[in-house]
């Protein structure tokens, strides 16, 4: 009776044991690759936003419009409409009205950095990174990242068309 | 268990607020297109300074996705008086009655793009995206263009 009663216990443990290994392995997963996605739209997104052209490679940077700038770069709403003064108007933003953000890869982090501040990690497991201009598509640039999970590598690529680019 | 249903709400989420985001970018290239081909576009009274009109969006079976908003602030609006038949340029002290075949646009637009994802026309919205773009109409070049956030 004891024996079969161990027999029992020991094929519960073992099956808990295994259930738990593998939503271990699940979590672990869709960490990983939520990492990679959420890096990824996080970084298509900012690209999207550039007002200078992204530097390619595996390192990426870029001029943007700091947040808290005033719009329209300040310049005062005309009272007239035919008023002839908006020839005049500054039509970018100078300078220190941007910042510069760059992504590289730090160690197996994709890390965020902009101009002034601390880097920040925004991916992890990361195995390679790369941005690259898309042929005969203006101001349209291609992103790689690779994750390592569980000793395979996914890829993932998008596509960003940035309007602001020169 | 209960983890697993968090992973999966927060996944659901994500991929809703890139939905959102894609249909924001539907507004800016609709609105992008409309300024570009019509110079009468967006055609407004002198007292007002705002311009919007939304669109719904449907897939290709005919099911609704969302829609997107596009307000395009016109209190930068300008324009250049031309000259008139006769090549007269206007007195541009006093250019009332000044009848210009051609006007110049010289204006600079703020447009602001809220995209939603929704299950029916009028219920609740499942995720939101706006972006915020300026665009300059003289050189037609986007001098800042901001994403401002999702869900």
């Amino acid at each position: 009776m004891m024996g079969l009663a161990s027999i029992i216990l020991f094929g519960v443990a073992q099956l808990t044991q295994r259930t738990l290994e593998t939503q271990k392995f699940l979590r672990k997963k869709s960490e990983s690759i939520q990492s990679a996605t959420l890096g990824c739209e996080r970084l298509a997104s900012e690209m999207r936003e550039a007002v200078t052209t992204p530097s390619t490679g595996d390192t990426s940077s870029w001029d943007k419009v700091i947040p808290s700038q005033t719009e329209v770069m300040g310049i005062p709403a005309p009272t007239f409409e035919l008023t002839p003064s908006s020839p005049g108007w500054s039509r970018a933003y100078q300078s220190n009205q941007l910042i510069t953000v760059t992504y590289s890869v730090a160690g197996t982090n994709l890390q965020r950095q902009v101009t002034g501040s601390i880097a920040a990690p925004v991916a992890t497991d990361v195995n390679t990174f790369e941005v690259t201009a898309v042929s005969g598509r203006d101001k349209t640039f291609q992103i790689e990242l690779a994750i390592s999970e569980q000793k395979r590598v996914q890829t993932f690529v998008t596509q960003v068309f940035c309007p602001g680019a020169p | 268990m209960s983890a697993q249903v968090s992973r999966m709400r927060a996944a659901k989420a994500q991929a809703l607020s890139i939905q959102a985001r894609a249909l924001a970018l539907a507004g800016w290239e609709d609105v992008r297109l409309k300024l570009g081909k019509d110079i009468l576009f967006p055609r407004t009274s002198d007292t007002q300074t705002f311009f919007s009109y939304s669109e719904d969006v449907y897939d290709l079976d005919g099911n609704y996705i969302g829609n997107y908003t596009v307000k395009i602030d016109t209190r930068w609006e300008s324009i250049v008086l031309g000259p008139d038949s006769s090549g007269n340029l206007p007195n541009l002290a006093n250019p009332a009655g000044h009848e210009a075949v051609i006007n110049i646009p010289q204006s600079i637009y703020p447009i602001t793009i809220i995209g939603k994802v929704a299950e029916q026309r009028v219920g609740d919205i499942l995720a939101e995206r706006i972006l915020y773009i300026e665009l300059d109409m003289v050189n037609w070049r986007v001098i800042r263009f901001e994403d401002r956030g999702s869900l």
